[in-house]
């Protein structure tokens, strides 16, 4: 007896039942969960920001400390935004050309994970030059950040590898897909960030 | 969307510790919650005894150490805040109530809410094996400022601090998981016809709540894993002697303390709205001014954080624009306790237990608010810092927010949980002995903290500044009030667990209440609906003129 | 130029009175450390005080557009 039709007309077009205007569960889930990471990252940054600021005798990095490799990073700073540009045209293709969009996935992947293994191996070198955590707030604040992104960054490419094996079975996941790349956009926009105010 | 979803018949494992339903979930919040609060009360008792008779020995316990102290103390608040107040409120409530008062069969994502209860419960085990290992439990203040948190040598227990850490951040996480799903859920999946302002007061609350914990809690995550580090790795973020700075934290910190008040606030205010207005048979009073206040009050609570830190040696001016915000968010709280009690106005009122809970809770409410004011202007809060008067203030907002309004819901909806009444006259008796005494643990109180007593201090017969034995009397009536308090509360746990077997079966809907999850059979099934309901009108609508009825629910056409 | 409503000259006064502390202020602690540290604190307070409002406004704003 309760059926839709007896609905006045406004109440019919205002609420969640929206249609095509009405955003898929997991895209709005990560965008909301991207807002608290957004905080953590912003927390992250004005810690750093603050120490820097204070740094005893206003020297930053402190003396003895290594430099970090601005040109390198600068370089893969580069693959990873690239890998963004690329899963944003594997995300064009998908709709009208599915093979030619796991094309342009896959490469998203493969850049994705470059960057990653440039940052350990980098990482490596930092620590034999004497760059560590408890060396000076320097080095902490720089394996903490650059860490911590690094791990979202693993995370990311693991989810995404996920969807992209699934979509080649031949699943039609398009709230999924859309969920991850928004994931992987935050990954790549808040590196240039990081690289900014850390590297710089 | 089909409701009736075929399932095969689960095993009681399944069933009560591995499902995906809504209302299973909220079960085992609230349960833990539940035995969290004894553990946190059992510690209330230790610590008021040993401010009472210092140095003897406490029955149930035995000699309380300095040592001992602190831990009990820090636990007290650490369990209290982030093992009771949230779950039960946030987490218990909202997941029980949001599906069935928007009208739908789950939550959005219901394999992330199990595991947001897996993780709480983890947590929830860390916290409680703290207290076995070496050294006992963090002992450093639920504040846990560094450098005392951030070096076991000057709070001594070295593995508790971690562990707290460890558990705290667990916490959040499991949160975070919930949090994300109630907004979505929110949003989604609402019953047809249910707009935005027909949304029941309480699924707001909770939402809104959910909202600012999700802005609010990375600056935390992050403080946490930087504390962390620097008591495990050795690193030195906290540490002023190589370049860190001790204030970082208390910054990070309050960023999430302060809103996360009113993340607990929210709930409480929200289960308050709904017995009011059933139990005064009144819509509630300016519906759309609540929700705007509301989010004025979302907005501006992330602008108060830095009033903690008053005598931190914070910016003056910093200082001066955070005692402004501070006495700014009391208006539209003001605002809301004077649109409740509006709502009381000329209603017809019925006094069972739950309401009794509701109107407690806004006159005991108002007196923390009103103990605020002196804390929130910078001038006064330098002398009143770390007294009693601080304790009986948050006391008074957090004891309404965390027991009054939790037993008003539960009281109100345990028929719709479980299927059974409550006893009515042990609720009451059970009401009595909660709010008087609790009055009379808090007045005391303020008037020892006005005269001077620091908080945190294990004796103050070792101080001779601190001393002033004429307080004593009311230390131990403080004391006495609290054990009161405790004995009442048995009352309460056997009303609770008599019930559930031999209280009188409810009905659909005993309290004549409007909302969706009043429609479905007590309590509901697997699913929720039968058939997803449609909603034709706000959800308090009491005493409209010319109907036979005095209520008339949501998903009744006309 | 008209003069301004005594009310309104009182909430001006009130909005401009906290940014002008005095100077018999009681703690002990407080304006011993470098000016400029005191300055990037306020300034990341202000950025973190603001960031969420901007991010939680944003999106409802965005989804308030789009259901409209």
């Amino acid at each position: 007896m309760n059926s839709p039709a007896t609905l006045p007309e406004s109440r019919l077009t205002l609420p969640a039942q929206a249609g095509a205007k009405h955003l898929p569960n997991s895209v709005l889930g990560m965008i909301i969960f991207i807002i608290a990471e957004i905080m953590f990252f912003a927390a992250l940054m004005s810690a750093h920001t603050i120490a820097r600021s204070s740094a005893l005798g206003g020297l930053w990095p402190p003396p003895g400390q290594p430099r970090l490799p601005v040109e390198r990073t600068a370089i893969n700073t580069g693959v990873l935004l690239l890998s963004g540009v690329l899963l944003w045209l594997g995300n064009r293709y998908m709709s009208t050309t599915p093979k030619v969009g796991r094309r342009y996935v896959a490469g998203a992947i493969v850049s994705g994970i470059t960057f990653v293994s440039m940052q350990g191996v980098e990482w490596v070198a930092l620590l034999r030059e004497g760059l560590t955590q408890t060396a000076s707030t320097y080095g902490a604040f720089f394996y903490l950040i650059v860490g911590a992104h690094a791990l979202h960054a693993v995370v990311a490419i693991v989810a995404l590898t996920w969807v992209y094996v699934l979509m080649c079975l031949g699943r039609r996941l398009p709230a999924m897909f859309a969920a991850t790349q928004i994931f992987w956009y935050f990954v790549v926009i808040v590196w240039p960030v990081i690289y900014l105010r850390v590297y710089l | 969307m089909s409701t009736q979803v075929p399932h095969a018949e689960q095993g009681i494992f399944q069933k009560y510790f591995w499902s995906t339903d809504h209302k299973i979930i909220a079960m085992q919040y609230l349960f833990t919650g539940m035995a969290m609060g004894l553990i946190g009360g059992y510690l209330a008792y230790v610590f008021r005894m040993q401010l009472a008779f210092p140095g003897h020995s406490v029955p149930g316990f035995g000699i309380v150490t300095p040592g001992e102290y602190n831990t009990v103390v820090t636990m007290h608040g650490s369990i209290m805040i982030f093992w009771v107040a949230m779950p039960v409120l946030i987490a218990a409530f909202g997941n029980f109530l949001i599906p069935l008062m928007i009208g739908c069969d789950d939550m959005a994502f219901p394999r992330i809410n199990r595991l947001s209860y897996q993780i709480f419960l983890l947590s929830a085990v860390v916290l409680v094996a703290s207290f076995l290992v070496k050294g006992g439990a963090f002992g450093g203040a639920w504040t846990s400022y560094p450098p005392l948190s951030a070096s076991g040598a000057y709070n001594l227990t070295p593995l508790g601090a971690s562990l707290w850490l460890v558990a705290v951040a667990l916490e959040f996480v499991a949160f975070l998981l919930g949090g994300v799903n109630f907004i979505v859920t929110a949003m989604n999946s609402r019953a047809p016809g249910m707009t935005m302002y027909d949304i029941p007061m309480v699924v707001w609350m909770i939402v809104l709540a959910s909202i600012m914990f999700m802005a609010s809690v990375g600056p935390l995550i992050a403080g946490a894993v930087m504390l962390l580090f620097d008591q495990t790795l050795k690193t030195g973020f906290y540490d002023p002697a190589r370049g860190g700075d001790p204030l970082l934290w208390q910054h990070l910190f309050w960023f999430f303390g302060h809103p996360e008040v009113y993340v607990v606030l929210l709930p409480a205010i929200g289960i308050v709205a709904e017995l009011l207005t059933v139990f005064a048979r009144k819509k509630l009073f300016g519906y759309k001014t609540i929700l705007y206040t509301t989010w004025a009050t979302v907005i501006i609570s992330f602008l108060v954080w830095a009033h903690h830190q008053f005598v931190a040696g914070i910016d003056p001016r910093m200082a001066n624009i955070f005692s402004v915000t501070t006495l700014l968010v009391s208006v539209p709280i003001t605002e809301m306790v004077f649109l409740y009690i509006a709502t009381l106005y000329g209603g017809s009122i019925r006094f069972h237990t739950p309401m009794l809970w509701a109107v407690a809770f806004v006159a005991e409410f108002m007196i923390g608010g009103v103990t605020g004011i002196f804390l929130g202007a910078s001038g006064t809060d330098i002398y009143l810092h770390d007294t009693y008067f601080v304790i009986a203030h948050f006391h008074y907002t957090f004891v309404p927010i965390a027991i009054f309004s939790v037993f008003g819901g539960l009281t109100y909806w345990y028929p719709k949980m479980f299927g059974r009444m409550l006893n009515d006259t042990l609720g009451k008796v059970h009401f009595w002995g909660t709010a008087i005494p609790f009055n009379l643990i808090f007045i005391p109180l303020f008037i020892t903290g006005a005269a001077g007593d620091q908080r945190r201090t294990y004796n103050y017969a070792l101080f001779a500044e601190q001393s002033r034995p004429v307080l004593q009397h009311l230390r131990m009536f403080a004391t006495f009030g609290l054990l009161v308090m405790l004995l009442f509360q048995l009352v309460f746990l056997f009303n609770f667990f008599w019930s559930l077997r031999h209280g009188r079966r409810a009905e659909a809907n005993p309290w004549m209440a409007n909302t969706l999850e009043w429609t479905v059979p007590s309590p509901p099934p697997h699913g929720n609906f039968a058939k997803l309901p449609t909603v034709y009108r706000g959800p308090y609508e009491y005493g409209v003129p010319g109907r036979i009825d005095d209520y008339w629910p949501q998903d009744v056409p006309n | 130029m008209r003069a301004m409503k005594f009310r309104n000259r009182l909430l001006v006064a009130a909005a401009v009175f906290p940014l002008i502390p005095g100077t018999a202020w009681a703690c002990p602690a407080c304006m011993v450390g470098d000016p400029k540290t005191a300055g990037i604190y306020l300034g990341s307070t202000l950025v973190m005080s603001a960031l969420p409002l901007f991010l939680v406004g944003g999106l409802a704003y965005w989804l308030w557009r789009r259901h409209s």
